[in-house]
């Protein structure tokens, strides 16, 4: 299972959607014109048909026509429009919306903090940012996802959920949501929701002309007249709008069953355990009712884990079907089960395995026994104090600002001036507190570090959010030099952070692949010099394997420097999906071209991934050989 | 037949018709903004709610550790102990359906600062106590909790101040007396030495 694939199958459907939704608007266009052409007909019919239109039926106006298509598409975009305002703050908004709360790591009531841990583990495990999780005050159980890409996605769950699933039944739900984030459902879903949103316009506008014509007064009959005519312009809008958005909501509900389906699926696959899932939807099934006490939840429930409120059009599969299908996959799954001590899967997240060519990405699924792993592995490779700093806004800076710290005295003292003068004293103090710690963390673990930080950071307010990234500016420069691990730090930062706070967009642009070609080179050369072990020519070609076009021979090593690097990203980044996943697979597999990954290497990967929008698993299972005491720089990570 | 009549009219109705959903498109843009500034702040406030809350868990731990040696202290334990039962239930009616009032829980936030602050200075005097672990650990969750209690403040004040722009300013002044937003109140801290330095409370950038 490939995560581009779904993406390219949801694509697609997006493709075959927008042909139905013009097929529709077609449609609603047609059914306003017919009572203009049944009058023209009637005109015609009664020999006062109008003058001197040659050749053209006498149902045909063009001018009346026009006026009716552009009316209809111009009040359906701008319908449309409004819709997409109120999406325009990405998952954040919708979540807010319908009153979540964030939740914060160090507010810890037991239950949210098993939420939490759950989302993490999944995150981690997927190499998702971790996303912030609001819960909304409700006792149904229910949970959505939110926002149009991994980095600006957002997970809502209600206080239900929390409080009366187990935690295996928990981490089924989190593994179904994420599955929309990974699968890019969102992004569809609100595109549908715009598109129905428009033709139902119409009929708010029809509702609003029948107001304004009952009301009219019936005196002088010019104005009777128009009177008239308004009600049959309200009522043709009313009819063809009702008509649209009916066939716009089955739409709609279809793909929105078909997702559901993948994701229930997709969350079997995850956490191989589809039981806890159906015992989930039970839970749900066996209650009264699970409709989510909110206004906002009606237009949004396709968001839902289970449909929020009792609509006609379901927007999810019946839930004993959806069991029914869970627990079939359960079987098919429980029968060629490993037996317990089995030998494991020994390819290490990143990694070429020879028989088995599974790629990169395709590992970006994350698999049971990782996102079981993460919890325990962090537990024993991280003191509890550092754990806990990440997950503190005020901690955290610390924590990222100790990332990029320096190795000599001299260098350390300045950093330790510029965090005081700009962040102040308390801060200095802070980093002083947490730098013992931090100097432990094994070297392929702090990416994961960082990662934990991520949504305590979104917690800052947008000035606190500029004054740490300058002052973290400062640290990194301290030097003079851009070390590997920070310009890795950099990428990561830009692609999970600042993406929340506006600074940049992170979809998929539209460039090709062939149109970047001297990009690509120069990244790939870039590369395939990185280990400096005087293989970069078989290095850059095993990678350049992947892209069709590039020249035979890589840059020489003086072009290729991290400044290089980032002006190609800056380029690739305009990429389609397409061109994203062959720059990063091309990427990884000249990286494996001496048959092991070495720790700057998977900086050097994670920094590009980050950079394209691309997901990379952690690799916990060999991130685990690094807890204390194992060897840690420079040798090859074994696999 | 009316209708070849009312064509032009209809045409004509079409403009404000688009002007019209045009507004309705700024209107739920600015609400939706006004909206979301009032969650950020509330979630901001819960930020410090919850820095707050775990200093009130340490207090008691706090007051067990130092009783043992300070004797002669009772007043001052005294008032650390009224201050904290001041201060918890300062918070417990700071946001009472979903109206964030800060200034009591300032004030009691404050006192219980004070008192604090004596309590730690006598305990200067008592140089075993300052050296045991036990009270060491304290201190530094203490001091850590507080310069996240700050920083959440700054960031609340942040908020505030951004959904007070917006309630203030035109156009969407015009949609938030509408919709009846509020202006809020800032947390204002009197004592500006001991917090970090830019906690001052946002009224200047």
């Amino acid at each position: 299972l490939n995560f581009f694939d779904h993406q390219d199958a949801a694509r697609r459907s997006t493709r075959r959607l927008v042909v139905l939704f013009i097929l529709s608007v077609v449609g609603v266009i047609a059914m306003l014109y017919l009572p203009i052409a049944l009058y023209l007909v009637s005109e015609e019919a009664e020999g006062r048909g109008p003058r001197g239109r040659d050749g053209l039926p006498a149902w045909l106006d063009p001018g009346a026509l026009a006026v009716v298509a552009g009316g209809a598409i111009t009040l359906i975009s701008l319908g449309a429009l409004v819709r997409r305002v109120q999406f325009a703050g990405g998952g954040r908004a919708v979540a807010e919306s319908l009153g979540g709360r964030w939740l914060s790591p160090s507010s810890a009531s037991p239950a949210e903090r098993r939420l939490l841990d759950t989302v993490e583990e999944m995150s981690i495990a997927s190499g998702m940012p971790v996303p912030p999780v609001a819960i909304i005050e409700d006792e149904s159980i229910n949970a959505f996802a939110a926002g149009t890409t991994p980095a600006n996605a957002v997970l809502g769950f209600t206080r239900g959920a929390l409080n009366r699933l187990t935690r295996d039944e928990l981490q089924g739900v989190v593994a179904h949501e994420f599955s929309h984030i990974a699968h890019g459902d969102m992004r569809l879903n609100i595109r549908l929701a715009c598109a129905v949103a428009g033709v139902m316009v119409l009929v708010l506008i029809g509702r609003v002309l029948f107001h304004v014509a009952a009301r009219a007064p019936r005196t002088r009959s010019r104005k009777g007249d128009a009177t008239a005519g308004l009600l049959l312009v309200g009522l043709a809008l009313v009819v063809a709008g009702s008509i649209g958005a009916f066939f716009g909501r089955i739409l709609q509900a279809a793909v929105s069953r078909q997702r559901e389906y993948l994701a229930d699926a997709s969350a079997a696959q995850y956490t191989r355990n589809p039981r806890a899932l159906a015992a989930a939807l039970r839970r749900i099934a066996g209650l009264p009712s699970n409709t989510l006490d909110s206004a906002a939840a009606s237009g949004l429930n396709h968001f839902f884990f289970t449909s929020a409120a009792s609509a006609w059009l379901a927007t999810h599969p019946p839930i004993g079907e959806r069991i029914r299908r869970l627990e079939g996959s359960a079987n098919a799954i429980e029968a060629p089960m490993r037996p317990e001590g089995a030998p494991e899967r020994t390819e290490s997240a990143i990694g070429f395995a020879p028989q088995h060519r599974a790629t990169t990405t395709e590992r970006a699924v994350p698999d049971a026994r990782t996102i079981d792993a993460v919890t325990p592995m962090l537990k024993r490779t991280l003191p509890p104090r550092l754990i806990e700093a990440c997950r503190e806004p005020f901690d955290a800076q610390a924590v990222l600002l100790l990332s990029a710290w320096g190795s000599t005295d001299e260098v350390r003292e300045r950093q330790r001036d510029v965090v005081r003068a700009n962040l102040g004293p308390a801060m200095a103090a802070t980093v002083s507190r947490l730098r013992p710690a931090m100097s432990r963390v094994p070297e392929p673990l702090l990416l994961t570090v960082l990662d934990l930080c991520m949504p305590a950071l979104q917690q800052l307010s947008q000035r606190q959010y500029r004054d740490f990234r300058a002052a973290l500016g400062e640290v990194m420069r301290a030097d003079g030099k851009v070390s590997l691990m920070e310009w890795t730090l950099r990428s990561a930062l830009a692609r999970r952070v600042e993406v929340r706070f506006g600074a940049l967009g992170d979809a998929p642009g539209r460039a090709t692949i062939a149109a970047r070609l001297g990009d690509a080179h120069a990244l790939l050369s870039t590369v395939a010099h990185a280990p400096a072990n005087g293989r970069a020519r078989e290095a850059y070609r095993r990678g350049a394997e992947w892209i069709r076009g590039l020249p035979v021979e890589p840059l020489a090593a003086e072009r290729c420097s991290l400044d290089a690097l980032d002006h190609a990203l800056e380029r690739l980044a305009e990429l389609n999906e397409a061109g994203r996943h062959c720059v990063v697979e091309a990427v990884a597999t000249a990286m494996s071209e001496d048959g092991a990954m070495h720790t700057r290497e998977d900086l050097l990967l994670r920094g590009i991934a980050d950079r394209l929008g691309v997901l990379l698993p952690s690799a916990v299972d060999s991130l685990e050989q690094h807890a204390p005491g194992a060897a840690l720089d420079g040798k090859p990570r074994p696999r | 037949m009316t209708l070849a009549a009312t064509l032009p009219d209809l045409m004509v109705a079409a403009v404000p018709l688009t002007v019209a959903l045009a507004l309705v498109i700024v209107l739920t843009a600015l609400y939706n903004a006004l909206a979301v500034a009032r969650v950020r702040m509330r979630n901001a406030f819960s930020q410090i709610d919850v820095q707050l809350r775990r200093r009130h868990d340490l207090i008691p731990s706090l007051v067990e550790t130092v009783r043992g040696y300070m004797e002669h202290e009772r007043s001052t334990l005294q008032a650390v102990i009224r201050a904290r039962a001041e201060a918890v239930s300062a918070a417990e009616g700071a946001a009472v359906d979903g109206r964030i009032a800060v200034r009591a829980l300032a004030a009691a936030t404050a006192s219980l600062d004070g008192a604090l602050r004596s309590l730690m200075a006598r305990v200067e005097a008592y140089p075993d106590l300052k050296a045991s672990a036990v009270m060491q650990n304290l201190q530094e969750e203490l001091v850590s909790t507080e310069n996240r209690v700050a920083f959440a403040r700054q960031a609340f004040n942040d908020a505030v101040m951004r959904m007070n722009e917006r309630v203030s300013t035109f156009p969407s002044n015009l949609v938030a007396r509408l919709f009846g937003f509020e202006q809020a109140e800032p947390w204002q801290t009197e004592d500006h030495t001991r917090a970090v330095p830019e906690a001052r409370t946002g009224a200047a950038r």
